[in-house]
């Protein structure tokens, strides 16, 4: 069969692959520059990254006159340079940099009928004469020749070119083609020579001198064979539409004039009870301070509330104060009034031991802070994240929606940036931040710093208040002592009652005795019980001062380091986003950009795209891309991976990092790495809708229920639903009745791959050959017609095509000549 | 320790009815002539009196310092009579003993300088005021009848009890020096010695 057979002259064989050549492509002769560039723009639409576009160098030729040496030198310049050949090395294209180096030159000449012959003939000479010029001594060079239109040429004078091919309105036939096809056609060929083995094939099917053989008259056709192009359409697509919500380029004046009026409805509101609630603590600080007086015991930390009824001499808001710490502090409390026992004196580590008991009481406020109903902050977080999660999911989901997001299109990125920024600015415009008119430092919520300074402060001052009871205990006699002092005055004291009264001195020991106990028992009443105890409730009332003062100061200090926290937090977040923005505006720019070049290359008029996937207007694959993503969605939010994302990694609440040691919560800042996992995160979410919408397109009816009854469709779109389905059973319908599954196929190039030309030579040889990617085509039943067909295959680059190229190979001489003129 | 000896002292001596005072008194009333000068025999006993009070105050009081030094016991420190060495309140029961005693020893100088003074004043005030200067001379006997002698025993006790009360500030003054002392000695030893070589 000739497909086995080896070319003894180049050791070609069919099927085999040679190194890519660099290629230069002349356009040449009176071709209109519309043609020109449509063929251009054609064939590299047709090779996509297929063929690496830096390897073919295209250039254009009017007339002799064009031709310079310096011109071509310069169009060949970039192929002749190290770093390009590095590249072909790098990527495979070719395995060693070949010496010399190797250069086609393929030459299109539009002749039509009437033509200057001449000037033709000037040219094809001068361009071969000149690339000899430029490139002897340089690179090894082929020069081949693509002759279309219906103008006569002398072959003749050809001889450098290789392989000579011609192609004419008036086909082998007998049949007319018009001039359109023959531009197409030539199209088809200048793919399958830049792409394929089809110059080694037409040179393995000749076996000749190349001398020897005349014009090679070409028909050609394509077919699509391959649903990657219209998958990567669909796919793109559906990444634009998913990308495209999020990023909303502009702010319409009308979406921004809303976000204010949400933002100063919501967030603002939001603000003014975070103000609020801080000035209130902060308040009562001094409301505290101001009525220290009027507090009686209960101290403040013990809790004993007094019924709201009854006025107990304290005021109402200190109680409402204490209920609200009692909430939020608990148990810590317990353990900061047991460490001072009665009449002891304050351990010695005692502001490590307020440093640890505050600490605790830190974390229990910042944990009653954490939760998402209890804090402002919290719920802020939430609003902004909702106006993203708007953005993935149009229709709105279950999260709380504080700010009443009612118009469709405030969302998205760019809304969100917005509201962060302006989050942020209230945020650090607000009064109680600033001391100054600086914004307060921030401590973070994790340093001890504040704590340890308090706490020692706290000590300092109770150490100092015990110190100065103890100093009055020190020089206060006990009981014994008093009984001890009093003792050397019993007898004086007789002695002089039994001198002044003459009484004698059992009467008078007897009443010195009851006067110095009296003495003694009214000293000590007044020292030792009275004075000493409001001594110690002294002491005592400065230890609790001490305590009541910190407490509330140390709430608002954390409330207020929260708060700075956050707003430090919200910075960071909205600096992210704006680099998400960016990101994800780079990758939309990416994706519009490819699918322009997709489209041009799918809305090519002459490839022949297998009629399953021949639509006549591509926005059908839009409208259905969309419906592809509301459709594969079972449930709202359930496949917003990304809002999943964004909303855990870059909003990220606060965490407990140790929490078994007790440890305060960190705010980490975004990772840069969430933003490319958002991005990479909406690719692969892209990819399961493209499968799952080609899947579903060819799946049993049972197993497209999902697809077909989607949970939440609504009455309102129940229409356009309808007529999906019914697209889709006319591609399931078409698929199965294909004219061209099978050995069709072939049929269908082989007819539609007519020559363009009428021979003379009766004795000419004639070709078929087809190129093909891998050889998928030729397995199977529909492989099989191939297979018996004495058909060449020519290895080819382009995975996405079939080419069938059928050819009439004259004898040098026997040509059409000018005796038809 | 100064002053529970004192107390040990005085109860031992001065407790009303069954003091050891006047046995001592008694047994040591003899007559007894110093460089010349013979003291009358009725002051003798009680100057023994005094003696062997001072005497065996300071001997307890001495042993009872070394002994509280011997066993490492400090008395500030003790729960039986906490705040004695240093104490200032109650100012009235603290300082009664020594009070009294001051009472006594200005009432027995005022007793005896009341008829001196006027005997000596009467021939002087004559030449001025005869009148006034009569009246003085009436002095001593009115100071005779209506202020009683101070009993010897009495004084005795005040004088024992003034001695006892200055040796107990000297006492404080040398622990509130001790504790000092003590107190710089500790922190010293605290101290970590830099060398800079």
């Amino acid at each position: 069969m000739l497909n086995s057979q080896t070319d003894t002259e180049t050791g070609w064989q069919p099927g085999s692959t040679s190194p890519l050549i660099p290629t230069l492509l002349l356009l040449c002769g009176p071709l209109p520059d519309e043609d020109a560039n449509y063929i251009q723009q054609s064939v590299q639409n047709r090779l996509g990254d297929q063929v690496p576009p830096s390897t073919v160098a295209w250039g254009r030729l009017g007339s002799a006159d064009d031709i310079f040496e310096e011109a071509i030198a310069e169009l060949v310049a970039p192929m002749t340079k190290q770093r390009f050949w590095d590249g072909m090395v790098a990527r495979g294209y070719a395995q060693v940099i070949p010496y010399p180096i190797s250069l086609r030159i393929i030459v299109v000449y539009d002749l039509a009928e009437g033509d200057d012959v001449e000037s033709a003939h000037v040219l094809l000479q001068q361009l071969a004469t000149v690339a000899q010029n430029v490139l002897v001594g340089t690179a090894e060079f082929s020069l081949e020749l693509i002759v279309f239109g219906d103008g006569v040429i002398d072959l003749r004078k050809e001889t450098l070119y290789w392989p000579r091919i011609r192609l004419q309105t008036e086909a082998h036939s007998g049949i007319v083609a018009e001039r359109r096809r023959i531009i197409e056609e030539t199209q088809t060929i200048l793919v399958a020579l830049l792409s394929s083995e089809l110059t080694m094939a037409i040179e393995y099917i000749v076996r000749t001198k190349k001398e020897d053989v005349g014009w090679i008259w070409m028909g050609a056709s394509a077919l699509v064979v391959e649903l990657a192009h219209l998958e990567e359409y669909l796919r793109l697509l559906i990444l634009q539409s998913l990308i495209q919500p999020l990023i909303q380029t502009q702010l319409s004046p009308a979406n921004q004039q809303f976000l204010d009026r949400a933002l100063k409805d919501g967030v603002a509101e939001l603000l003014k009870r975070v103000e609020d609630e801080a000035k209130r603590i902060t308040g009562t600080i001094s409301l505290l301070e101001s009525r220290a007086t009027t507090i009686k015991p209960p101290p403040l930390w013990e809790f004993r509330i007094e019924p709201k009824g009854k006025e107990s001499g304290a005021p109402r808001e200190i109680f409402s104060l204490q209920e609200e710490l009692k909430d939020k502090f608990e148990l810590s409390m317990v353990g900061l009034t047991g460490l001072l026992k009665d009449q002891q004196p304050p351990p010695k580590e005692l502001s490590y031991l307020l440093c640890g008991s505050y600490a605790r009481l830190r974390e229990s406020l910042v944990e009653n802070l954490d939760k998402p109903e209890g804090d402002n902050y919290v719920y802020l977080l939430k609003s902004l994240t909702n106006i993203l999660d708007r953005a993935f999911e149009p229709k709105g989901g279950e999260l709380i929606q504080p700010l009443e997001l009612r118009e469709k299109d405030a969302v998205g990125l760019p809304a969100l940036v917005y509201a962060m920024e302006r989050a942020t600015t209230e945020l650090r415009d607000s009064p109680d931040l600033h001391l100054d008119g600086q914004v307060i430092p921030v401590h973070p919520l994790e340093s001890d710093y504040f704590l340890t300074a308090l706490a020692e402060a706290d000590a300092t001052a109770i150490q100092a208040a015990y110190r100065r009871y103890f100093r009055f205990c020190r020089n206060l006699l006990s009981w014994p002592g008093i009984v001890l002092k009093l003792i050397p005055a019993w007898p004086l004291l007789t002695g002089i009652l039994a001198m002044i009264t003459h009484k004698g001195e059992a009467w008078s020991a007897l009443v010195a005795a009851l006067a110095l106990t009296a003495i003694g028992i009214v000293d000590g009443v007044f020292w030792l019980v009275l004075e000493k105890g409001s001594r110690y409730r002294q002491y005592r009332a400065q230890y609790e001062k001490t305590l009541a003062d910190s407490v509330p100061r140390l709430a608002a200090t954390i409330l207020r380091d929260y708060r700075l926290s956050i707003f430090r937090h919200l910075s960071d977040i909205f600096f992210g986003l704006a680099q998400l923005l960016l990101l994800l505006e780079d990758k939309a720019e990416d994706v519009s950009k490819k699918l322009a070049n997709l489209k041009a290359y799918l809305e090519t008029p002459n490839l022949e795209t297998s009629p399953i996937y021949r639509l006549d207007n591509l926005t059908v694959w839009s409208q259905w891309a969309r419906k592809a993503i509301e459709l594969a969605r079972p449930t709202p939010y359930a496949s917003s991976k990304s809002a999943q994302i964004i909303s855990e990694e870059i909003f990220s609440l606060p965490k407990n990092q140790h929490p078994e040691h007790g440890e305060a919560q960190v705010f980490y800042p975004p990772q840069p790495a969430a933003y490319h996992r958002v991005v990479s995160e909406i690719e692969a979410e892209a990819d399961r809708l493209t499968r799952h919408f080609f899947l579903s397109s060819s799946l049993e009816p049972d197993a497209r229920a999902d697809w077909e009854n989607p949970v939440g469709g609504e009455p309102a779109e129940a229409e356009e639903l309808a007529a999906i389905r019914k697209s889709l059973a006319d591609i399931r319908s078409l698929e199965e009745n294909n004219p061209l599954a099978g050995e069709k196929r072939w049929i269908w190039l082989y007819t539609k791959a007519h020559p363009l030309g009428r021979s003379q030579d009766p004795a000419a040889q004639s070709f078929t050959i087809v190129t093909l990617a891998s050889d998928a085509p030729l397995q199977g039943f529909a492989g099989e017609y191939l297979r018996k067909s004495d058909w060449l295959v020519a290895r080819s680059r382009h995975p996405y095509e079939i080419i069938c190229l059928r050819g009439v190979v004259e004898t040098a001489g026997l040509e059409e000549t000018d005796d038809v003129d | 320790m100064t002053w529970i000896s004192f107390v040990i002292v005085t109860l031992l001596f001065f407790t009303p009815i069954i003091g050891l005072g006047p046995v001592v008194v008694k047994e040591q009333t003899f007559a007894l002539t110093l460089v010349g000068f013979s003291l009358p025999r009725q002051y003798t006993g009680y100057i023994s009196l005094l003696l062997y009070c001072v005497g065996l105050w300071l001997v307890l009081s001495l042993a009872l310092l070394a002994l509280e030094q011997a066993s490492r016991w400090d008395l500030a420190k003790a729960r039986l009579c906490p705040g004695l060495i240093y104490a200032v309140h109650p100012k009235l029961s603290n300082r009664v003993a020594v009070l009294l005693a001051d009472l006594v020893l200005i009432y027995l100088v005022t007793r005896w300088a009341l008829p001196e003074i006027a005997k000596r004043l009467a021939p002087l005030l004559s030449l001025f005021l005869p009148q006034l200067a009569s009246s003085l001379s009436a002095v001593p006997q009115f100071v005779d009848a209506f202020f009683p002698q101070v009993p010897l025993g009495l004084i005795v006790l005040s004088i024992f009890t003034l001695v006892a009360a200055y040796g107990f500030d000297r006492e404080q003054q040398y622990r509130y020096k001790v504790a000092v002392l003590r107190n710089q000695l500790q922190r010293k030893e605290q101290q970590k010695q830099i060398v800079v070589r």
